[in-house]
């Protein structure tokens, strides 16, 4: 009698114990959830689509660099002569990427933009609008007014005194872009785009699609002080 | 065992009829359920402690819901329907639990 | 709870107690002590008891019935977007390691096969790193704009944001963000990234639809803007600037959200490289 009211006692112990196992565990389990919970639970609708859009169009591109980058890797381990390879690519990269920061001139399809703007009201910002128009509409290289435009350049200035990185430039304005003349001219003119927006400011656009143009200006490579590549 | 028998009819019955509520009777079905509940509970301590009453059985359902019908009621008009809701749930809740500790205590240490 | 039968009574706190701790329905108490212990069977017990058994059974089937009808498609359908979202988030952290790893190689192969080349392959880092190919940090400048805080999201039974009637009206377009982009890189930026996108030569920042798009990917408010230069002259540039009052006085007007502080180690990513399609060098 007593062994069976001992094992008994013990199963007793054995069960309690494992079932404040089970209550710690679960709690932990909830304390996690509600913490690290990204509250997309919460989210409306139209905000979770957004999201998947978004989550989406990266994965998009990711992929795409990926295959880039595994076209990359093969071509320099499939070659003979490895340092010839990269060599060859390098240089490429260099050239495309000269083009695109703006040290070398360019040619190529493209557009000429004229801006005009007698009134005298277009500023620095109606102005940005339009390069940004060019840049989303796949412009490689662009040219405004004597300036070469690039990733940091800046437009500063009134309606009517517009400068280009720190250079004045008058109106009329006039803008080449390197890319595709159809995709570029077809973005300036949206309704309700660029096009009409410096048209209600007084001015005019007009868009002159070219066979290929040439693009002279350049600018000299800013060196780096404060960016610093991440892991070196 | 007739009320066991007779508690599955009903389900039963429920579930292949799935009625449509009514709108209007909406808000008020959550204190039905949990004063069905509470009847359900509170009539098995009874039969355990030996004290069922049938007539005791229905007419304390019954009253509970319609008190607590009617207090919700009023609680909407007076724009504290959900709170009043909320509590009456909360207190019929209560003697849910009280009851299943009850019938615990009997069926598991006899 | 009924009292059958017995005359008004005080509800002492003990009873008040009891009804809470150990609510035996005193229904049951009465009708038993009224019948002294003796099991009297009525002609209508069965029958009761039955008839109120089965009203049990239908409440709760009913309950149940009604609860899952009205619990919608459109919870379903919104758990399908949560999960789907997850999925597609975790999907987009596994891309990014593996592009990560990808490009690290690339690079290790590169500069190995590359050693004899040093000044091909500076220029080429530095031109990578303006391009906003590579991935920089430095100190310099945070800028955020937020659209203002709507007051209450409607939300269903369950208690989750449902659609409302409108969608919230954008105050803030592309157009504010890349007006503070533009002043920074006046300032003397030297790189930028809008909600961890990095700007590079081709990359806009435009308006589509009802989001903001930035080099072609959507974002949403609030916009962090991450500017990589000398911080004192970015914030004393930014701070002087029209840009900036503009702002100040929408956030005191509308309620935006509006501030911008130095950071010391900001980590800005790299993006994708474009290939040229259609440019290539003048001779």
């Amino acid at each position: 009698m007593p062994e069976r009211a001992g094992r008994r006692r013990q199963a007793f112990t054995a069960i309690i114990a494992v079932l404040t196992a089970l209550l710690g565990f679960a709690i932990v389990l909830q304390v996690r959830q509600n913490s690290g919970s990204d509250n997309l639970a919460n989210l409306r609708e139209d905000d979770l689509v957004g999201i998947l859009d978004d989550q989406n169009a990266r994965a998009d591109r990711l992929r795409q660099q990926i295959a880039e980058l595994e076209d990359s890797l093969r071509q320099l381990q499939n070659s003979g002569d490895r340092s010839a390879a990269a060599r060859q690519q390098a240089i490429q990269d260099e050239r495309a990427l000269s083009i695109l920061l703006g040290t070398v001139p360019a040619a190529g399809p493209g557009v000429q933009v004229t801006v005009a703007d007698p009134a005298g009201k277009l500023g620095p910002e109606d102005v940005l609008d339009v390069v940004e128009e060019l840049r989303g509409a796949g412009a490689e290289a662009i040219q405004f007014g004597n300036v070469r435009v690039s990733t940091d350049t800046a437009f500063t200035g009134n309606p009517g005194q517009v400068s280009v990185d720190g250079t004045a430039v008058t109106a009329p304005y006039v803008v080449l872009a390197i890319g595709d003349p159809k995709t570029l001219d077809t973005a300036l003119n949206i309704p309700g785009g660029v096009a009409d927006a410096v048209r209600n400011a007084g001015g005019q656009l007009r868009v002159d699609e070219r066979a290929s143009l040439t693009i002279e200006a350049t600018r000299t490579l800013p060196t780096p002080h404060y960016a610093s590549p991440t892991g070196h | 065992m007739i009320g066991a028998l007779a508690l599955v009819v009903g389900i039963v019955v429920g579930l292949i009829l799935r009625p449509t509520v009514p709108t209007w009777l909406e808000p008020y079905l959550p204190i039905a359920v949990v004063a069905a509940l509470d009847a359900v509970f509170g009539g098995v301590r009874a039969q355990l402690d030996d004290v069922f009453d049938a007539k005791v059985f229905v007419v304390s359902f019954v009253s509970n819901v319609l008190v607590a019908a009617l207090i919700v009621y009023l609680g909407d008009k007076l724009g504290v329907g959900s709170q009043l809701s909320t509590a009456v749930v909360v207190v019929l809740g209560i003697r849910i639990f009280g009851n299943a500790a009850a019938i615990r205590r009997r069926v598991f240490r006899a | 709870m009924s009292s059958a039968g017995q005359g008004p009574r005080h509800v002492t706190t003990q009873q008040l107690v009891d009804l809470v701790l150990d609510p035996r329905d005193p229904g049951y108490e009465a009708a038993a002590a009224r019948h002294a212990g003796t099991v009297r069977r009525r002609w209508y017990d069965q029958p009761l008891v039955a008839a109120g058994a089965v009203v049990v059974g239908f409440v709760l089937a009913v309950s149940w019935v009604h609860t899952h009808r009205s619990a919608p498609q459109a919870a379903k359908v919104h758990d399908q977007l949560v999960s789907q979202v997850r999925t597609a988030e975790s999907t987009v952290t596994d891309l990014t390691r593996t592009a990560a790893g990808l490009s690290a190689e690339l690079e290790r192969v590169r500069s190995r096969a590359l050693a004899g080349s040093g000044r091909l392959v500076r220029t080429l880092d530095r031109e990578q790193l303006l391009a906003g190919l590579t991935a920089v940090h430095g100190p310099g400048l945070e800028v955020t704009l937020a659209e203002p805080k709507t007051s209450s999201t409607p939300t269903d039974a369950a208690g989750r944001a449902t659609r409302g009637p409108t969608t919230t009206p954008h105050i803030l377009i592309d157009r504010d963000v890349r007006s503070v982009v533009n002043q920074l890189w006046s300032d003397g930026a030297e790189a930028i990234a809008v909600n961890g996108i990095r700007l590079t030569t081709t990359s806009a920042i435009r308006f589509a639809g009802d989001a903001v798009l930035v080099d072609l990917l959507p974002i949403s408010s609030p916009y962090r803007i991450d500017a990589i230069g000398n911080p004192d002259t970015l914030i004393t540039g930014f701070a002087a600037s029209d840009v900036a009052s503009r702002y100040q006085t929408m956030a005191s007007a509308r309620g935006i959200g509006f501030s911008f502080t130095q950071q010391s180690a900001l980590d800005l990513p790299g993006s994708a490289n474009t290939p040229l399609r259609y440019a290539r060098v003048a001779k």
